[in-house]
């Protein structure tokens, strides 16, 4: 890939753009799925679960080394094939269209809960992907800018969770490990789905200006996320228990609504009016990424054709947002998508290091 | 957008410019009746145009003709260090001892007391000299003619400038006279680095542009690019810096001005140190500063000139009141049409009890009473002074009183739209004062059909494009976006002056240190 300043992000920004494509509208249920059978030892399965994606970082880290300048698409047309490497690639792509419909779904359906009960859910969610589509045509320049500024407007965000922790008993917790640990393994492949969206790195590492802190820059984006996870699990429950949680849609909105204010009545709204910025960053990521990669295997040019590109891959999330019908289904989507996760995130990675030491010799 | 485009694009101009007229290579005859005669169309159709014949006494009077246009000229010095020495105290053999090859260097180096002198010998550069305001000497017998630079004529005085009116520091502001504003500038910063280079824009104003910078601070990266971005434009005329900075900005489809402009030298001299480069032309009391950052826009030479603290209050209001002027009416209405819910009970009730008689929804009366005082400002703005406050007094009070009376608004909606303008003005530029006056209205639009959920929405576009932005290939959002923590020491607030010791590093700039390190020494002791 040739340098094109328009496509070129530094290593401070990686760990914001990682941040932004992974922390998206999971966490606001993630208290929740990650205590259904664990209880109160839920948040040391978020903890476990970001194992997987440190597991993602570090063979895409390898990949990356072994073929510095290439995405996703170029190495696996050059490792398996155009034949195999085309589906590879149209795996990826499709992966991230559903993956992303998923958090677009969720977004909408509580912004129209909480904010918007009258207007469709359909002209919400065009909304959003209209502005993640104004913004990922941009390049990724100016999209590592906008997850930086968005970062901070995040952090600024959860400040508002401290007054909640009035409400807190630390027994709700205990007693520690209870569950057993063969459990909470098996939970934590579940609260590993919430960590999707480090797969960006296979296509965006290339754009990155220093390779060698590549490495760095996840690990540090892995740490700040699992601990906001840990942290937003933690406190949902200390407050709630983890029997009372199973019957919040997203604990951590109702988190806030146990708080009261003298002036300001409902503290969620404003969580919420803040988080809503929040929503359409991990598409505009992976839109980014997904129309980048369309574009390649297309083999189209990237200047010309990369906008038009944003629109067709945001177009078709919205459209596959679309699909479930209620908040249910929803869910059951969100499970689809965590296990295309599982398999983008790591088997991915994991067939092109294999094919790599496979064919060490002939490729280089 | 387009025509802009089509400006910067070079290509050779289909229009006729004095030089096509005549072909661009006559070399000027020698005879002095023939050089008048090639420029008699001129002189007959510009009245203006003053030729006036004398002669250089001596054994064989040499015959000489001045030209000049009337009113641009100094016509003291003319008479004075021009015409007096040549008339009165020159004689043709005096000046010719080095023989008759070298007359018109002696004249020059003898009998004129006048700083710039150039030779011309073609016909296109002679009239083009006359036209740029020069005094041409021609003699009988040379090809050569000297042009002598002697403009003067009338300028405004340096007063304070209107739009950027301080508490404290020079009271100082550019005129309309570019030698005049360089001046201005070299006066406060002596700097032997500092340097002007200049350059014509404009195929027939031919405004004198001068690019100033100080060498070894402004990186020479940003110099060059400014230099090709110029000389790349080809346009006609040039009548304010807003020209250039439309001609050479990045990104033309944007409402935020991406260079600041300024009359106050004071401030130029900030930007200078700052490693960024000035654009001043002739005829324009203002200067530009390329490239600018978005930070820039809310700054004020108090916040410098006052102690910190006061300073960075200042600066922080100025943040809040660029977020109230975009955002105030349409959080407004989107409160009171979708999300009641959020005000306190009290506040609700007696909003609905003023909101009782008013036949009309929210939105359609917070944009009704935008458009108005948007209209009022306008209006305010072109009129002379006195009729100016009657606009303010007949807008502003009684037309709101009046419309509360008359059940047509209520009394709230009146009071978020004043607060709305004046937080308009406490932008400390009027390009960002204009672009949150344009942004308010889709924001209100974006609120009336989505709430709270279109105000956020809203944001998010804005802040997309803002850090989409760049002022000459500068992150034009920097120091939020990309995030450059040592910048924020003069961003939302700003830090003691002793400890900016590094120049921003959003500015690219060959030399980063500002200043040695400074220990404030505690005084208090000694007393």
């Amino acid at each position: 890939m040739k340098t094109n300043p328009r496509f070129t992000i530094t290593s401070k920004q990686l760990i914001f753009i990682i941040i932004g494509s992974t922390i998206a509208t999971g966490v606001l249920s993630l208290p929740r799925t990650a205590s259904t059978n664990v209880g109160p030892d839920g948040w040391l399965a978020v903890l476990l679960g970001s194992l997987v994606p440190l597991l993602s970082l570090l063979m895409i880290v390898r990949l990356g080394r072994l073929f510095p300048d290439k995405t996703l698409i170029e190495i696996s047309y050059l490792l398996l094939g155009k034949f195999f490497g085309f589906f590879i690639n149209i795996g990826f792509i499709a992966h991230i269209v559903f993956f992303e419909s998923i958090p677009l779904r969720v977004g909408t359906e509580f912004t129209s809960v909480y904010i918007l009960p009258k207007t469709p859910t359909s002209v919400i969610a065009l909304m959003i992907i209209i502005a993640a589509i104004y913004v990922a045509r941009k390049g990724a320049k100016v999209i590592g800018r906008l997850n930086e500024i968005l970062f901070y407007i995040l952090l600024l965000d959860l400040l508002l969770l401290l007054p909640t922790l009035k409400g807190v008993d630390y027994t709700n917790i205990l007693p520690l490990g209870e569950a057993g640990f063969l459990q909470i393994a098996q939970e934590s492949l579940k609260t590993s789905f919430s960590y999707g969206g480090i797969e960006i790195l296979l296509v965006i590492y290339p754009m990155v200006t220093r390779k060698d802190e590549v490495l760095k820059a996840g690990v540090v984006a892995l740490s700040i996320i699992t601990c906001i996870y840990v942290l937003i699990t933690v406190v949902c429950l200390l407050v709630f228990g983890s029997e009372m949680i199973q019957h919040l849609i997203w604990p951590s909105l109702t988190l806030l609504k146990t708080v009261h204010f003298p002036v300001i009545d409902r503290l969620e709204f404003f969580f919420l009016a803040l988080w809503l910025l929040m929503i359409p960053r991990p598409f505009i990521n992976l839109c980014f990424a997904g129309s980048f990669s369309l574009t390649q295997v297309l083999k189209l040019d990237l200047n010309k054709y990369y906008p038009l590109m944003v629109i067709i891959v945001g177009l078709a999330i919205y459209v596959v947002a679309l699909i479930p019908k209620n908040i249910v289904e929803v869910a059951k989507f969100a499970t689809y998508g965590g296990y295309s996760f599982l398999i983008i995130g790591l088997g991915y990675p994991l067939l092109l290091n294999i094919a790599a030491s496979l064919q060490k010799g002939k490729v280089n | 957008m387009r025509s802009v485009k089509s400006l910067i694009k070079k290509k050779p101009s289909p229009h006729s410019t004095i030089k096509d007229n005549t072909s661009e290579e006559i070399i000027l005859p020698e005879d002095l009746t023939a050089k008048v005669k090639l420029l008699k169309p001129y002189l007959t159709k510009n009245q203006d145009i003053v030729s006036r014949s004398f002669v250089i006494e001596g054994a064989e009077n040499l015959n000489a003709v001045v030209i000049y246009l009337e009113g641009i000229i100094d016509t003291a010095i003319l008479n004075r260090d021009v015409l007096n020495p040549l008339l009165l105290y020159s004689n043709r053999e005096q000046i010719e001892n080095e023989g008759p090859k070298h007359l018109i260097d002696r004249i020059y180096q003898t009998s004129l007391n006048i700083g710039q002198i150039k030779k011309l010998n073609t016909f296109s550069d002679l009239i083009q000299n006359i036209f740029d305001g020069l005094t041409i000497l021609i003699f009988d017998g040379f090809s050569e003619v000297l042009a002598l630079d002697i403009r003067g004529g009338e300028i405004r005085g340096i007063t304070e400038p209107d739009t950027e009116k301080t508490l404290r520091g020079p009271r100082e502001g550019f005129v309309e006279s570019l030698i005049v504003n360089i001046a201005l500038i070299r006066r406060k910063l002596r700097d032997p680095n500092l340097t002007v280079e200049k350059t014509i824009i404009g195929k027939r104003t031919r405004t004198d542009v001068a690019i100033i910078y100080i060498q070894d601070i402004a990186s020479s990266d940003i110099v060059s690019n400014i230099k090709e971005k110029l000389s790349n434009i080809d346009i006609d005329g040039v009548l304010d810096t807003g020209y250039i900075e439309q001609l050479i900005e990045d990104n033309p489809f944007s409402f935020f001005p991406q260079f600041k402009s300024t009359e106050r030298p004071d401030k130029t001299i900030a930007h200078l140190l700052e490693g960024k480069v000035l654009l001043m032309a002739n005829g324009i009391p203002s200067a530009l500063i390329v490239p600018s950052l978005f930070v820039q826009f809310l700054q004020a030479p108090e916040d410098y000139y006052e102690r910190t603290f006061i300073g960075s209050f200042t600066r922080m209001l100025r943040y809040l009141a660029f977020f109230l002027a975009i955002s105030l009416p349409a959080i407004y209405v989107a409160l009171l049409s979708y999300q009641q819910q959020l005000i306190p009970f009290d506040l609700i009730v007696s909003l609905a009890e003023s909101r009782k008689e008013v036949p009309f929804p929210v939105a359609v009366e917070a944009l009704v009473l935008e458009i108005i005082i948007q209209l009022v400002m306008e209006t305010g703005l072109r009129l002379p002074t006195s009729f100016g406050q009657t606009v303010g007094v007949v807008g502003g009070i009684i037309l709101g009183q009046a419309a509360i009376s008359a059940r047509l608004a209520s009394p709230a909606i009146v009071i978020i739209t004043a607060v709305t303008t004046i937080c308009t003005f406490a932008m400390s530029t009027p390009g960002m004062a204009l672009s949150t006056r344009v942004l308010r209205l889709p924001m209100l639009l974006l609120a009336s059909s989505f709430g709270i959920f279109g105000v956020t929405f809203g944001w998010l576009i804005i802040l997309g494009h803002l850090s989409s932005l760049e002022s000459l290939g500068i992150p034009y959002f920097s120091p939020f976006a990309p995030f450059r923590f040592a910048d924020l020491k003069d961003s939302f607030y700003r830090t003691f002056l002793w400890k900016m010791k590094k120049r921003p590093v959003s500015i690219p700039s060959t030399n980063k240190k500002r200043q040695g390190t400074f220990k404030k020494k505690d005084n208090q002791n000694e007393n």
